[in-house]
């Protein structure tokens, strides 16, 4: 079977993996990253987001293989050890959580956005959130985080 | 000796030879958003080999003498932000930037779209209205036929001896020219077409001289209307032409019903849609 080099939260990983494995499965299984989560498994729910190389995509939709020698961040990178990102710190703050689901796929989100656009409108914050589902009907505070969370950024409260 | 499940060619020249050697057993993968769906649903049959086409260097994205060049593997996110398609080929990146989520935009390429060719594959709707022309190539040379014809051209015509499409060319916009795209979804974001409009069409005036309308969602791919380019071309774009094209439209479609919409609603909306870019060009 072949083997797959990739970076996860900082760390090199080797491992075999099957041809068709995803990155989500590569992540939950070998790796035992359980913050991306198995959702619809078709792109539509955005629970398994991850940053690849810094952009934003569906780790259930990733060929594994297709990302060999990638830089993997997962919602478990994004903060240092025992310290909230300032996005996570917003989640927690506006009570952009209800069930939790969601949340990792929010969040990682939410920074490919601000990574990209530190200051951006509503319109803005809605598209790039487009693509990840709440079933607990919370987006009215994953929006108002996200502001929240951009703004402490602007003003010296952790960027990373 | 090929033993291997998963190949990535790091050229044109590999990439050849490998498809043209394992034949029927290679499935061909680039972005990956909708051969995943497949894999995370049933296993790869044993026979199947995956080859990997994202190392090939088909993400160009560049404009040459009025045309423009898009590799296959070019993201849908790439061809949305691309500033030299937002300025001379604005319905391309308008429809590219309509499709699926940002992460899927990420990785989804314009010649997957083309390739997996959904009844309702936004990217081929905007190709196919756009005039775009299909570069295939393999180790035999490159060949080019117009999006409608490469759709329509069983797959072992049309990508024998291993090859692969390689590329988009695409007239840009002229000066003289308009453009309108309406796309029918469930909601504002991610959300799959149940029908979209799109056209290109050059005026002098109030009168159209040639147009390309073509309907996603409608059949079974994306078509040019040929309706709209009797009724039309070289006559003046009146309200009263306009409603005519709205209903003589529908000769031309075949609309199904499923979980999106029902095929009497698409062929209402679908007069609405029609109406609506031909005034946005008038």
């Amino acid at each position: 079977m072949p083997l797959l080099e990739i970076k996860v939260n900082g760390r090199d990983h080797q491992l075999v993996v099957d041809a068709t494995a995803s990155l989500l499965t590569v992540l939950r299984e070998h790796l035992h990253i359980t913050g991306p989560k198995v959702g619809c498994e078709t792109g539509d729910c955005g629970a398994c987001s991850v940053l690849v190389d810094g952009k934003l995509r569906r780790a259930c939709l990733t060929n594994a293989l297709s990302v060999q020698g990638a830089d993997v961040v997962t919602v478990e990178g994004v903060g240092g050890s025992g310290r909230l990102h300032p996005i996570q710190k917003a989640f927690y703050e506006n009570h952009a959580s209800q069930c939790g689901f969601c949340t990792p796929g929010m969040i990682m989100a939410s920074k490919a956005l601000l990574d990209e656009n530190p200051n951006p409108t509503e319109m803005e914050i809605k598209e790039a959130l487009a693509g990840n589902l709440c079933r607990c009907t919370g987006y009215i505070n994953i929006i108002r985080a996200v502001k929240d969370a951009a703004e402490k950024m602007a003003h010296g409260g952790g960027d990373r | 000796m090929l033993n291997e499940t998963f190949y990535s060619p790091g050229d044109l020249g590999q990439a050849w030879s490998l498809l043209s050697d394992l034949g029927d057993k290679a499935i061909i993968i680039a972005g990956g958003t909708d051969l995943m769906v497949r894999f995370n649903r049933h296993r790869r049959k044993r026979s199947e080999i995956l080859v990997y086409v994202g190392k090939l260097g088909l993400n160009v994205i560049e404009e040459t003498d009025g045309q423009m060049v898009i590799g296959a593997c070019a993201s849908l996110a790439d061809i949305t932000a691309s500033t030299v398609v937002r300025q001379k080929l604005p319905l391309l990146a308008r429809a590219c930037g309509e499709m699926a989520s940002p992460a899927v935009r990420n990785a989804a390429t314009l010649g997957g779209n083309l390739v997996t060719n959904a009844r309702t594959a936004d990217g081929v709707a905007a190709l196919m209205a756009l005039g775009a022309v299909v570069v295939t190539a393999s180790a035999a040379g490159e060949t080019r036929m117009p999006v409608e014809q490469f759709v329509s051209t069983p797959r072992r015509q049309k990508l024998a001896n291993g090859g692969i499409v390689k590329q988009f060319e695409i007239p840009c916009l002229t000066a003289d020219e308009k453009w309108g795209w309406e796309k029918l979804k469930q909601r504002q974001g991610d959300s799959r077409s149940i029908l979209s409009v799109s056209v290109r069409a050059r005026m002098e005036g109030d009168i159209c001289r040639s147009i390309r309308l073509v309907l996603g969602g409608m059949a079974a791919n994306p078509f040019v209307s040929k309706t709209a380019v009797q009724l039309l071309e070289g006559r003046p774009l009146s309200p009263n032409l306009v409603d005519r094209v709205a209903e003589e439209i529908l000769s031309e479609t075949d609309a199904g019903t499923d979980a999106r919409a029902t095929a009497w609603y698409r062929e209402k909306a679908a007069q609405v849609l029609v109406r609506r870019v031909l005034t946005q060009i008038a």
